[in-house]
């Protein structure tokens, strides 16, 4: 059984009824996998990841998670977003025990879970700090600790480490493989760079959008911990840039308007 | 570094009260109004003293102060929970918003003819002054508060298994408090003032009342010793207690850098 599918799965802001931000999504996300949706922005590629959390319903079709139909949140089926969206009237370690809160495990045993947690991602000193004395990087460590002590089935992650520098990205990223190696979920991935899709998972689906739409499949068989600069992974990135650029009937229209532009 | 801007502000703050004293020495010094009218300094000190001494003041302090209390604390409880409900019932905000802006618009003394009517003379009238003066702005910060928690916070609260009480008192209400506690302060300055107008015309005693004796008895040092410790009333709990407090909440909530 696959850990997430969609079934003709459509949607559709309310403003905006005619242009669906997302047009008869049909995937299977096996058990364990880490899948990357990579598109544009504007492929509505946040919005299925929303949607397969549980926090958006769908205008027609179905998602399914482990076979049920997603009907709201789940701590199984934990998301994770671009902002690390930390409390900031919560310690660091509070942050880490909020879910476990809410599944009313005793205080010394949530705590010792959180420590735990915390030291898997580096970050065990900080257990009594508060969120706006850590940097960026750190902050989403965090946030990647309080949803990993849920011990959730399937990671959903909406662009988590979009806004972190270069190197910091890098790190986290060979991190998530290990814990995801480590732990055995299945982890489905937004990003709009390729490279970062390139350099954690396993398949990818490349979207578009107007209407978003699944336009291709890429299965990356290369070992993991992957470099940026392996040979296989450039040679993969091109081939996908490729896919990703606009068609080449656009492109001699943009051409030409720049040709007349700079005509006059 | 810190304590020295401290100290330094602190040096400014007492150069310009005593500049202000000075000019004030010097012009009640000069004869041009008759003494009763403008006295000098230090006779409204010795008068503060004298009244302190008495009794006087403290009692109508101690008056003045147990109505505050009163008429603020339900003036924020009621502001509180119908901000909360308008917060919560979208529909009902939209139809109450205007009334909300138009009664925070009107200066509490003007509610006075009609709760003297309503209640006479005495603690009631005066402290559903306060309450008139005091709650709309209570209600206006609390249903904003609330509608401007980041939603960033909601949807990682609700993915990590929040209910939606949960999420209510566990993510939007700690989210909300800065800006709950920035209403709590301004309501403690409207109530300050409702009570003062209150007292002034409502009667009982009280400082308003006390300084309304003074006009009567052609006391200007009195009326100005008042004035004065109301003043300071004003400044010492807005400066030392609720913005001590706000800035201890900004600080921990990461929003002003420590």
């Amino acid at each position: 059984m696959s850990a997430i599918s969609t079934e003709n799965l459509s949607k559709a802001y309310q403003e905006n009824p005619e242009k669906p931000v997302l047009d008869r999504i049909n995937l299977s996300i096996a058990e364990g996998e880490f899948l990357t949706l990579l598109g544009p922005s504007g492929c509505g590629k946040s919005t299925l990841l929303h949607i397969l959390a549980g926090l958006m319903e769908p205008t027609s079709g179905t998602a399914y998670c482990q076979g049920e139909k997603i009907q709201g949140p789940a701590q199984s089926r934990v998301l994770m977003l671009q902002e690390a969206a930390l409390f900031p009237w919560l310690t660091v370690k509070s942050n880490v025990t909020f879910g476990l809160k809410e599944r009313g495990i005793p205080r010394a045993e949530r705590e010792k879970l959180a420590l735990t947690e915390l030291k898997k991602v580096g970050l065990a000193g900080t257990a009594d700090s508060y969120p706006h004395q850590l940097s960026g990087g750190m902050q989403q460590r965090v946030a990647l600790a309080r949803s990993l002590v849920l011990r959730p089935d399937i990671m959903l992650m909406d662009e988590p480490f979009a806004s972190l520098d270069e190197q910091t990205r890098y790190q986290l990223q060979q991190e998530l493989v290990e814990l995801w190696q480590d732990l055995k979920m299945t982890v489905v991935f937004v990003t709009h760079s390729i490279r970062e899709a390139l350099l954690i998972s396993e398949r990818i689906l490349v979207m578009a959008s107007n209407p978003g739409r699944i336009k291709s499949e890429y299965r990356i068989k290369s070992s993991y911990p992957r470099k940026p600069g392996q040979a296989d992974i450039v040679r993969r990135e091109e081939e996908i840039l490729a896919d990703l650029s606009p068609s080449p009937q656009q492109s001699s229209r943009y051409n030409s308007n720049y040709q007349e532009v700079a005509a006059g | 570094m810190k304590f020295r801007e401290t100290a330094k502000t602190l040096l400014f703050r007492l150069l310009v009260f005593g500049l202000l004293i000075l000019i004030w020495h010097f012009l009640a010094s000069r004869d041009i109004w008759p003494e009763y009218l403008l006295p000098r300094p230090l006779a409204v000190v010795e008068t503060l003293i004298t009244r302190f001494q008495d009794g006087t003041l403290l009692e109508a302090i101690s008056v003045s102060f147990r109505r505050l209390l009163i008429g603020f604390g339900l003036a924020s409880a009621l502001g509180f929970f119908l901000g909360l409900f308008l917060a919560l019932v979208p529909s009902a905000d939209r139809a109450f918003s205007p009334f909300i802006i138009a009664l925070q618009s009107v200066p509490s003394v003007v509610w006075l003819p009609l709760a003297l009517l309503w209640f006479s003379l005495g603690e009631t009238a005066i402290i559903s002054v306060i309450i008139l003066g005091a709650s709309w702005n209570m209600v206006s910060t609390t249903t904003s508060g609330l509608k401007n928690v980041n939603p960033v916070f909601i949807k990682s609260a609700r993915t990590l298994g929040a209910g939606k009480l949960s999420v209510f008192y566990r993510v939007m209400l700690p989210a909300a408090l800065p800006h709950l506690l920035t209403g709590l302060r301004f309501s403690w300055a409207f109530s300050w003032r409702a009570l003062m107008a209150g007292e002034l015309i409502g009667g009982g005693s009280g400082l308003g009342q006390l300084l309304m004796w003074g006009r009567d008895m052609g006391n200007m040092r009195l009326v100005i010793a008042i004035i004065f410790l109301i003043g300071a009333f004003g400044f010492i709990t807005d400066n030392y207690f609720f913005k001590k407090i706000e800035d201890r909440v900004l600080e921990r909530w990461g929003y002003q850098s420590s």
